[in-house]
């Protein structure tokens, strides 16, 4: 038993000197990307975007051409201490707010950053919900005909509208809360901000969306985003993935700051 | 004896691999560099939204470090065969890491990796794991 032990480390350790490609990294986005996709001609209603779907390929932000920002952006983006991407510093040194299991808001939660996280869309006759599976969050677009507030308190997923214009479903949205962060990179946002979403659903299994977000506190010109492409995912249920400060609590005492040689 | 070598060999040993183009990068781990372990599982934790693995290796001098393992979220394992009870305390296993930069026994699991768990191999390597999320 003991030397199938050690036969078995050392065949561990050559395997991995001899195959470097191994270590490359993919999501399920990219895993699923190479797949034949479905027929075109399945029958879909375009007006109903029901289902739980999948972020495909693309950046984790609105796109890769960030528009100037303002002192105030600058100052903001300058204190934030992203964990992932160009500016990453390790675990336990980073202010990322979701390392505390705060709210991602939004518009972060749209990124579906992690991309194995999915989201599920629900329609009712006065709202659209939707559902991150990444700590369980939720979302309202209401769809009843009211306007947004004029001068709203500050939330993280603000306040959204949505209508439809053709087969494509519009939604507009205000009064973010400025603790949030835009993205992952930990680019800015305000609580002046404004987004407007534009979603449509192409085919039975792909819904597309391109955004738009006015912020001049923290942008010089609005930032358009890339079309962002999702895959219904249908055998996909949307699981309990809560943050919880707890256990998030002892998990960055216990690998984050000693993975950050951070000693608290 | 043989059990205690063969960790102090793989422990000891740093292999040097690709640079890897992940899709967002990580601060805290070296995915430039893969360290295979084997010792002694003293917790699994099965949480949200990472779970760990914990373990005591012996180093050269058969003194057992505290090494902490991040791993995917249970969601992600579970859809890769894992459950919570893949591990126990007591598991004599090997497993392979991408080692924390600042050098302490931290690392992120590196899923393309085989897992051997009390000399059987429990967990295939996964080409298309992606270990940071």
């Amino acid at each position: 038993m003991r030397a199938r032990v050690a036969v078995f480390g050392m065949a561990v350790l050559v395997l991995s000197l001899v195959s470097p490609a191994v270590h490359a990294q993919r999501g399920r986005g990219g895993a699923a990307a190479t797949a034949a996709p479905p027929p075109p001609s399945v029958p879909h209603d375009p007006r109903d975007l029901s289902g739980v779907w999948a972020r495909q390929r693309g950046v984790l932000t609105m796109s890769n051409e960030t528009p100037p920002m303002t002192a105030w952006g600058k100052a903001k983006f300058d204190a934030a201490k992203p964990v992932y991407g160009p500016r990453a510093v390790a675990g336990g040194l980073g202010n990322d707010p979701v390392m505390t299991c705060d709210p991602l808001g939004m518009p972060r939660n749209l990124f579906l950053e992690v991309s194995i996280y999915p989201m599920e869309i629900v329609q009712t006759p006065k709202r659209v919900l939707q559902f991150f599976e990444w700590a369980h969050a939720w979302r309202e677009i209401w769809t009843d005909g009211r306007e947004l507030p004029k001068d709203p308190d500050p939330r993280w997923m603000g306040y959204s509208v949505g209508r439809w214009e053709g087969n494509e479903f519009v939604v507009n949205s205000l009064g973010f809360d400025e603790r949030t962060w835009l993205d992952h990179f930990g680019n800015p946002i305000s609580e002046e901000a404004r987004f407007e979403e534009r979603y449509r659903r192409v085919d039975r299994d792909t819904l597309e969306l391109t955004m738009t977000l006015t912020d001049p506190k923290a942008y010089t010109k609005p930032w358009v985003s890339e079309k962002k492409t999702f895959r219904l995912d249908a055998k996909h249920e949307i699981e309990e993935l809560f943050c919880v400060p707890s256990e998030n609590d002892a998990f960055n005492k216990r690998v984050r700051d000693p993975g950050a040689g951070v000693t608290r | 004896m043989k059990t205690a070598a063969a960790a102090t060999l793989t422990a000891g040993l740093l292999v040097i691999c690709v640079p890897v183009l992940a899709h967002h990068g990580t601060g805290t781990y070296d995915s430039t560099k893969s360290v295979t372990l084997s010792g002694t599982v003293t917790e699994f934790a099965f949480i949200n939204p990472h779970a760990a693995l914990y373990l005591d290796v012996k180093d050269a001098t058969g003194k057992a470090v505290k090494w902490a393992i991040e791993m995917n979220s249970p969601g992600v394992l579970r859809a890769a065969g894992w459950t919570k009870a893949t591990f126990k305390a007591g598991d004599q296993i090997t497993i392979t890491v991408r080692p924390a930069r600042a050098g302490t026994p931290v690392g992120l699991i590196n899923r393309a990796q085989p897992i051997i768990v009390n000399g059987k191999q429990v967990l295939a390597g996964d080409r298309t794991a992606n270990a940071i999320n």
